[in-house]
């Protein structure tokens, strides 16, 4: 697990109200020149700069030179309120340019490694010692000039906080301002993304309503003044920690990965060399288990707050009405201890899936209540059933599958991986009826609801061919009913 | 197939079965030919000549089974698009739920005077297009369920 996927597993969690669809189409080069368009803003603002940068255009001011004489690290003591410009933390700069600096640094060792002459080591050591020596001192030379000269653009990033405001100010040669009215704030996270981590460091993102490029970010900034200002900014305390106990995300990702891991074994014996590509798979579905459910803990008021994370800690706010569909499932092993997932499509949150990572269906139901989506395992009352002939066609499954109508549409689907999806008929954006050739023969339908892109899909399967065209019906009348209302 | 559906509903012109020979049959006419060629020599690759020959014969009777089958039809409050020959689908598109509509013509459909539309609501999964309306249809279509968007989502 490289710097680099950890970075690029931060940024896909992260709503995609702040990403433009470009910087979603290829998420590993994209978020890379996003940092490094934020680390050099150039004067020419394309589509490739950071949403800040792209977003401020209209409002870039001059010269700002009234930044507070405090240093940054001195002045994160006092309140968050001053109402006056306050820095970032100095570090900020080496953090985003860290990647250079590490290219920097294996250039040099490069140079060394070939300039040694490894025939004549074995009778001068003085030697081998000398350049070391000179090496380690570029290094360092190299660190503390790059340090130095950081500061001529640490001093321009700026943000300042009062009673009406929140704003950011950087750049060196183009001049960037960002603000947000504070009453128009909707969520405040904050995000420790790995290396900012190991510094005590952490970034604040401010979410305003608004569209593509409304979020701002305060970056990095001491820890307890990150949720200092969180607390300040969102009007709540610190979040309550019910957090997810470690051992059941072990448990609970064990469970689900038993059958890789099996398969992987079983690969590894019969072909050794297998090992590295299957590791090389294995690995980021593994990590991405723990992470996403790594002390998990949820709050709901108006918004849904998550927070989990194992390298890169993550704090997320999706409004309870922009949640659209919610799903149950339950991996098949899961079953053993009666676990349960919660996943969710929220419109404008592409990137959120897991809002529960495990649950006892208890824990789950009464999570999806409070959500204020009624959800269970099994029809209670289903509307329409897969008939038995559909064992031809989903010879496990035709059993469970099953539809219940009401203000939610809730699918039931899967025997071995059991799912159940609901929405409110008002959330469907399209209906499609669809019948292939031995559908045809067995006088069977599916009906897909088309939803707003996310983690949950809807499709009633092998429904009764009148059963599949009523449903159609029901759901059409709903619509019109919602149109002329 | 729902039929009620479609009693009334719109075909598609039938020059689209012309476009879509072109499109589909002329490279597989072509690669026949050319296993033709090779199988005089090699008779082996006969056998791909064959199946190549099979598979053309299907089309050329699939293919305006399809276009005759792509019906749509304009509701009091959403649009219906009925499709496909072997895989059967009909889209229900609420007029309220339209984002955007686009109208296109590739250089082959420009030729025959074709276009085809496009509808676009936040759902990414659907297939809502129309391929094969004559142009002046299509942007008077265009024209109609823009207005009906509109009037849907004032309200």
């Amino acid at each position: 697990m490289t710097g680099d996927d950890m970075n690029n597993l931060e940024r896909k969690r992260v709503p995609s109200s702040d990403q433009d669809p470009v910087d979603r189409a290829d998420d590993a080069v994209l978020s890379d020149n996003d940092e490094r368009a934020s680390a050099y803003p150039s004067p020419s603002t394309t589509r490739d700069t950071t949403p800040d940068e792209a977003s401020v255009d209209g409002s870039r001011e001059g010269e700002q030179d009234a930044v507070s004489a405090r240093e940054g690290a001195a002045a994160s003591a006092d309140s968050p309120l001053l109402g006056e410009p306050q820095r970032v933390h100095r570090l900020t700069p080496m953090l985003l340019f860290w990647r250079q600096l590490l290219v920097a640094l294996a250039i040099i060792a490069f140079k060394i490694a070939s300039d040694l002459d490894f025939s004549t080591i074995r009778d001068d050591f003085s030697a081998l010692g000398a350049t070391l020596l000179i090496g380690f001192g570029a290094v360092l030379l190299l660190c503390v000039v790059i340090y130095l000269l950081s500061g001529f653009w640490w001093r321009k990033i700026s943000y300042t906080i009062d009673a009406d405001e929140v704003a950011v100010r950087r750049g060196v040669f183009t001049k960037v301002e960002k603000s947000a009215r504070r009453e128009k704030i909707q969520a405040v996270d904050v995000v420790e993304p790995l290396l900012a981590r190991i510094f005590g460091l952490a970034e604040l993102r401010i979410e305003t309503a608004g569209g593509v490029d409304s979020t701002l970010r305060i970056y990095y900034l001491e820890k307890h003044r990150a949720e200092m200002l969180r607390a300040e900014l969102s009007g709540q305390g610190t979040q309550p920690q019910n957090e997810l106990p470690v051992a059941r995300t072990i448990a609970a990702a064990a469970l689900e990965s038993s059958w890789l891991v099996l398969g992987a074994i079983l690969a590894f014996l019969t072909i050794p060399a297998l090992l590295v590509p299957v590791l090389i798979g294995l690995i980021p579905s593994l990590w991405r288990l723990f992470d996403r459910s790594w002390r998990f803990s949820a709050d709901i008021d108006d918004s849904l707050r998550i927070t989990y994370g194992l390298a890169n800690r993550r704090r997320q706010s999706i409004p309870l009405d922009r949640i659209h569909a919610v799903e149950l499932s339950q991996p098949f092993l899961w079953r053993i201890p009666g676990w349960w997932r919660v996943r969710a499509t929220a419109i404008g949150y592409e990137s959120t899936s897991v809002i529960l990572p495990v649950a006892t269906l208890d824990e789950a139901m009464d999570f999806a209540a409070q959500l204020g989506v009624p959800l269970s395992d099994v029809p209670h009352a289903p509307t329409y059933r897969s008939p038995d002939r559909a064992k031809r066609i989903s010879p496990l499954a035709y059993k469970r599958q099953a539809v219940e109508t009401g203000e939610f549409i809730t699918i039931f689907a899967g025997r071995l991986i059991r799912r159940t999806a609901t929405i409110r008929g008002l959330h469907i954006q399209e209906l499609s009826l669809s019948q292939g050739p031995i559908q045809r023969a067995l006088r069977l339908k599916n009906l897909r609801l088309d939803l707003v892109p996310g983690a949950v899909k809807m499709t009633a399967r092998d429904l009764d061919a009148n059963d599949a065209d009523e449903l159609l019906d029901i759901l059409r009348r709903r619509e019109t009913k919602l149109m002329n209302q | 197939m729902r039929m009620d559906l479609f009693e009334d509903a719109n075909p598609v012109s039938p020059k689209l079965t012309t476009i879509r020979y072109i499109v589909v049959l002329l490279p597989l006419v072509a690669v026949l030919i050319g296993t033709i060629l090779i199988a005089i020599n090699e008779p082996i690759v006969a056998i791909s000549s064959g199946v190549l020959a099979a598979i053309a014969v299907f089309l050329v009777w699939l293919i305006p089974h399809q276009v005759r089958l792509i019906r749509w039809k304009e509701e009091e409050n959403e649009l219906i698009i009925s499709k496909g020959k072997m895989w059967h689908t009909i889209t229900v598109v609420p007029y309220g739920r339209i984002q955007f509509i686009e109208v296109s013509e590739g250089p082959l459909e420009s030729q025959f005077g074709l276009g085809t539309i496009k509808l676009n609501t936040a759902s990414a999964s659907s297939d809502a297009t129309i391929p094969g309306l004559p142009k002046d249809v299509a942007q008077e279509l265009r024209v109609r369920l823009t207005d009906r968007a509109k009037k849907m989502q004032a309200l």
